[in-house]
């Protein structure tokens, strides 16, 4: 015969012996990730970014080639057949690969 | 500051943002929740912990929105539960199929294994996992957590009517379940 077994009393015994779980690791992971999740004031943010940028522009002007980059820009072009054969070739690819890419998604 | 009431700790959280009255509220509230959330994720203790976790940023991130009428302890009992829930949603045929398993392995040492406290904690919580995710909460507020049906309604956010039925059912296939348990044997 199945024995029947008393849920309530079952339920009280775990209730009475239910074990503590120490904070020490568990708090502070929970402390830390909190501060880390804080998010970053918009001023600071920008401020940040600002400086960030003028930085990069200062060093870009003192040590970039501007003039050099400039005087190699050609002046002129000449389209022939191996150009146009190029250009097709490129076209080519950059339809094949869109057709992977869809094809590829889609499955 | 550590006999401070919940509702002082969390209105100096929301007022001055002070982490360490959070502490305090993680310290006071911590074992409970994390002890509840084992028993829902079939004593899992990594994902119980990231799920009590996640639960108590979640606290933090939302306690301006805390009012008070309920007790913190149920208010945290109601995010763990979403929590809880859109895991389970998320992790859908990957948690049944692991259910599954724990249980075949449970119920194949069920009664063999020898009977002392950590066990009895473990196989409940096992045997919990045969409950689907509402039945589990449902059955773990009411029988081990003495909570009210109204309490677990307002937890639940589901009428007083579904969260009797839950609980009647859930205990029927609890006693099932745990039909080879006596706990005259509990030492």
């Amino acid at each position: 015969m199945k024995k029947t077994v008393d849920i309530n009393n079952l339920f009280a015994k775990a209730r009475n012996s239910e074990p503590y779980f120490s904070n020490r690791r568990f708090g502070s992971r929970v402390l830390t990730v909190i501060k880390l999740q804080e998010p970053v004031p918009f001023w600071k943010e920008v401020t940040i970014e600002m400086l960030g940028a003028l930085i990069g522009c200062g060093l870009a002007y003192s040590f970039f080639p501007f003039n050099d980059l400039i005087a190699s820009i050609p002046t002129k072009f000449v389209v022939g057949p191996s150009v146009l054969l190029s250009i097709a070739a490129g076209i080519s690819c950059v339809i094949v690969i869109a057709y992977w890419a869809a094809e590829r998604s889609r499955l | 500051m550590l006999s401070a009431t919940d509702q002082a700790l969390i209105e100096r959280v929301v007022t001055t943002d002070c982490h360490d009255s959070f502490g305090i509220l993680v310290e006071r509230h911590q074992s409970d929740l994390r002890y509840s959330l084992r028993q829902m994720t079939g004593w899992n203790e990594a994902l119980a912990d990231d799920l009590a976790q996640e639960t108590f940023i979640q606290a933090f991130k939302s306690l301006k929105n805390y009012q008070g009428t309920a007790k913190f302890s149920s208010w945290l009992y109601r995010i763990a539960y979403n929590q809880m829930v859109s895991h389970f949603r998320l992790a859908r045929n990957r948690e049944v199929s692991a259910s599954e398993e724990i249980l075949k392995t449970h119920s194949e040492q069920l009664g063999l294994s020898t009977t002392s406290e950590i066990d009895l904690h473990r196989d409940l919580a096992y045997s919990m996992k045969a409950l689907p995710t509402k039945q589990r909460m449902a059955v773990h507020l009411h029988l081990h957590r003495e909570l009210t049906h109204a309490e677990i309604t307002a937890i639940m956010g589901i009428p007083l009517g579904t969260v009797k039925t839950l609980i009647n059912r859930g205990k029927k296939t609890l006693r099932d379940h745990l039909s080879s348990w006596n706990p005259e044997d509990v030492v």
